[in-house]
């Protein structure tokens, strides 16, 4: 049974984002994964969204909402539609429905569906892009195959043999001919997508609700439908590229590439014990200091030109108090480093001095699982730097710049 | 009127630097300013004013939090206390305030007196702890102190090829100048290997690189030199004193000026303080130096930042002797802070302690013979503040 009218939209460019080795560091969630897709997708395209659509299975809030840091780190807060979908697998496609109903003529919308293992951003308009997305059926029916309980910390399954089976039931009843399926049971997906001549699962990971909208992007070059399905919800969305598509597959494809060939050591990365520190916090001065927190915006000298992070009261060259605010670029030198075994979280934290690209210089922490040398180039990525408070305070941290 | 040339020391006393579980911070001030005193030759209740640096007062209860310590300690009321702290430096600080009060012909006869109380909790929880808690929630978070001097040490070891092996010299020198000295922390020699095995707190910097956590105290009584001249049986003379701030505690590691190769701080403190007292060539017209040894790498720094050689020649200076005992400018005699430990408060006035010792000929063992002109220098927070001070004979 199709719905009465399918607002589609064009895809204009997409971004995949997945963390080294297709391994998280414990410092990363689904918010900075959401960043690390659509920074480089933004600056490459130069548009500023008027929608934010997130969608993720794995929100670090609860309460409060998540979509606002992301729009923090994106450079987007202030003026924008910002949504959030946190229920389901299915909401990354469920996402670009959402987007698509939103977007009046001239309007562009970002949809980072994100998983801390995985994320992909995607700019979409009314028209004009490299790719139609068509929405095409959507179901929902109580099926209380996986749940917690709000305010409890306990996971419910109900036999393996009925969630599979149901949710294979409610998806393969929905759309016919050939299509992807995106199921949490991953065996069952297969052999659905065998039995109606679906193209299989290229991504060696599970990736939630960014895993629908990622195999998407991954398949750029073809027409697919694909139909995700978890917990009694489910949507079917097609996709039918325009010639000049196949640049963002390949992209898309190169990430993936990259990180499956990135050798991780056996261990995973280390748990990191948050609670081993208890940082001063303040809620006025998180808010007060937001730009330079999680924007990266220093301030330019209106007197001498130069880039000063964080944006200082008075210039230390000139002594001027007027400055204009900047972000500062996210690529840099490393001027020194070192590796601190005296500060508590974690057996090692790597610090470092970084020149930034343009001005500007930063100094911080080492991402977890990396190290770095005097003179190294490295990159700034959005990290989770503590939770003092409860409250989670993003930061940016160094990291080596190949992995970029 | 200004201090140089116008201020003595008429008094100095510290206490033995350590663990002192039986002593409080109440117990280490009384000891020290008593001491203090006695060795003016001047009643207590002669002194006009107080002044008391302690850097950490949350490590003690917030006993130190005033100068209300002083009168609770020694029994100073109602005369005035105040509490000094500006970092590192809290210690010279204090003595600082002391000397303008006399200049400035306030009172006759002032006490200084700096204490820290940093063993009442687990080294663990002092200074690494708060600087990881009540710092900024954002800026410079991960830094410690020691890893903060490790980015100097990496910067100057690549820039001019210094290896490990020649900061561990610094050690190795003030660990066994503090062979010497029966008020230090540590007072046991280490090895060249000893410092290179040692665990790694902030790569490069090692355990023997860095000082320890201590307890101390240390006191002087300051006049002005005319009153000194009339009534002291023997007095040094505070040459010049200069403190340099040059900033922020966190924004200094966000300006892309600095080089991580030494610090702007000690240089300008050190040229006014040069400039007061009429020195223009430091090595070879001070008889000895103490200076800010906190971590190896920064006595190293701290040569070139006094002027006692050139840019990048620190090591080169270091290897040469030259600032071992019995050499042409010994530094650290006292055993620095690597061997005496650093109670932050009573740091600097136990380094113009020693130097007094020695301008008054009774430094014992550790003796330079004929000390007529000596510096104390310390360095504080991420370099951004530095103190330094020159004493000499009277003439």
């Amino acid at each position: 049974m199709s719905p009465r009218s399918l607002n589609g939209a064009s895809l204009l460019d997409a971004q995949l984002a997945l963390p080294r080795g297709c391994v998280p560091d414990p410092d990363e969630d689904a918010i900075t994964r959401a960043a690390e897709a659509a920074l480089p997708l933004l600056e490459r395209t130069r548009t500023r969204p008027d929608v934010l659509i997130l969608a993720t299975t794995e929100p670090p809030y609860d309460e409060g909402g998540n979509v606002q840091p992301l729009a923090e780190l994106l450079g987007l807060s202030g003026s924008l539609v910002a949504l959030e979908l946190t229920a389901s697998l299915r909401d990354g496609l469920s996402a670009l429905r959402v987007a698509a109903g939103l977007l009046a003529t001239d309007a562009v919308g970002l949809v980072c569906a994100s998983e801390p293992a995985g994320a992909v951003a995607l700019l979409l308009a009314r028209e004009g892009g490299i790719a139609r997305i068509v929405p095409l059926a959507a179901h929902v029916e109580e099926l209380r195959d996986r749940w917690r309980l709000a305010r409890t910390s306990r996971r419910h399954e109900a036999d393996p043999s009925f969630v599979s089976q149901a949710a294979l039931d409610a998806a393969t009843s929905l759309v016919g001919g050939p299509a992807a399926f995106v199921l949490s049971d991953r065996r069952a997906a297969a052999r659905a997508e065998r039995a109606c001549g679906g193209p299989p699962d290229p991504l060696p990971t599970f990736l939630g609700a960014a895993h629908a909208p990622a195999r998407l992007v991954l398949a750029l070059e073809r027409p697919l439908t694909i139909i995700a399905a978890a917990s009694g919800l489910v949507e079917a969305t097609r996709i039918e590229p325009a010639d000049d598509a196949t640049t963002v597959a390949v992209r898309a494809r190169r990430v993936l590439e990259r990180e499956q060939s990135r050798e991780r050591s056996a261990e995973p990365p280390p748990a990191i014990d948050w609670q081993r520190i208890d940082p001063y916090v303040s809620a006025p001065r998180s808010w007060r200091e937001r730009a330079q927190d999680l924007r990266l915006e220093g301030g330019r000298c209106r007197t001498c030109g130069r880039l000063l992070y964080p944006p200082p009261l008075r210039c230390p060259s000139c002594g001027s108090g007027h400055f204009e605010r900047e972000r500062l670029s996210r690529t840099g030198t490393v001027v020194t480093c070192t590796r601190d075994h005296a500060y508590p979280l974690g057996p090692s934290t790597g610090m470092a001095v970084v020149d930034l690209d343009g001005g500007g210089r930063f100094y911080g922490q080492v991402a977890p699982s990396e190290t770095v040398d005097v003179s190294s180039r490295v990159r700034l990525v959005p990290r989770r730097l503590h939770l003092g408070g409860e409250v989670i305070q993003y930061f940016w941290k160094v990291s080596d710049a190949d992995r970029g | 009127m200004p201090i140089a040339g116008e201020v003595a020391i008429i008094g100095a006393a510290a206490t033995s630097f350590g663990v002192h579980h039986d002593r409080g911070y109440l117990d280490l001030l009384a000891e020290a300013a008593t001491a203090a005193v006695a060795d003016a030759g001047v009643d207590l209740d002669r002194i006009g004013a107080a002044w008391l640096g302690t850097a950490e007062p949350g490590l003690t209860g917030l006993i130190g939090d005033a100068g209300t310590a002083v009168a609770e300690a020694i029994g100073f009321a109602p005369r005035p206390v105040t509490r000094v702290a500006n970092f590192c430096c809290t210690g010279m600080e204090t003595v600082r305030a002391g000397a303008l009060d006399v200049a400035a012909g306030e009172h006759e006869l002032v006490l200084a007196v700096g204490v820290e109380k940093m063993r009442d909790v687990p080294s663990r929880a002092s200074l690494v702890a708060r600087t990881t808690n009540l710092t900024h929630p954002t800026l410079a978070k991960g830094r410690t102190a020691p890893g903060q001097f490790a980015l100097l040490a990496n910067r100057y070891m690549t820039r001019y090829g210094v290896s490990r092996e020649t900061l561990a010299k610094v050690s190795v020198k003030n660990h066994n100048h503090g062979s010497r000295n029966p008020k230090a922390h540590f007072q046991r020699p280490v090895t060249i290997e000893e410092v290179l095995a040692a665990p790694i707190v902030a790569e490069p910097l090692g355990l023997l690189d860095c000082t320890p956590t201590t307890d101390g105290a240390a006191a002087v009584v300051l006049a002005r030199v005319d009153w000194a001249r009339r009534h002291a049986d023997r007095f040094v003379v505070v040459r010049g004193f200069s403190t340099a701030v040059t900033a922020g505690y966190y924004s200094t590691f966000y300006d892309e000026s600095w080089d991580f190769l030494g610090f702007r701080a000690t240089r300008e403190a050190a040229a006014a303080a040069y400039q007061q007292a009429g020195i223009t060539d430091p090595r070879h017209e001070l008889d000895l130096v103490e200076c800010h040894d906190c971590f190896t790498i920064t006595e190293i720094l701290n040569y070139e930042d006094l002027g006692l050689c050139g840019r990048g020649e620190g090591g080169t200076l270091l290897e040469s002797g030259a600032t071992a005992a019995g050499g042409e400018i010994p530094v650290n005699l006292s055993g620095g802070l690597q061997s005496c430990g650093h109670p932050i408060g009573a740091t600097g006035v136990r380094m113009l302690c020693e130097l007094t010792d020695h301008l008054l000929g009774r430094a014992g063992e550790r003796q330079v013979e004929g000390a007529r002109l000596g510096l104390a220098h310390t360095l504080g927070g991420p370099g951004v503040v530095a103190a330094v001070a020159v004493l000499g004979t009277p003439q």
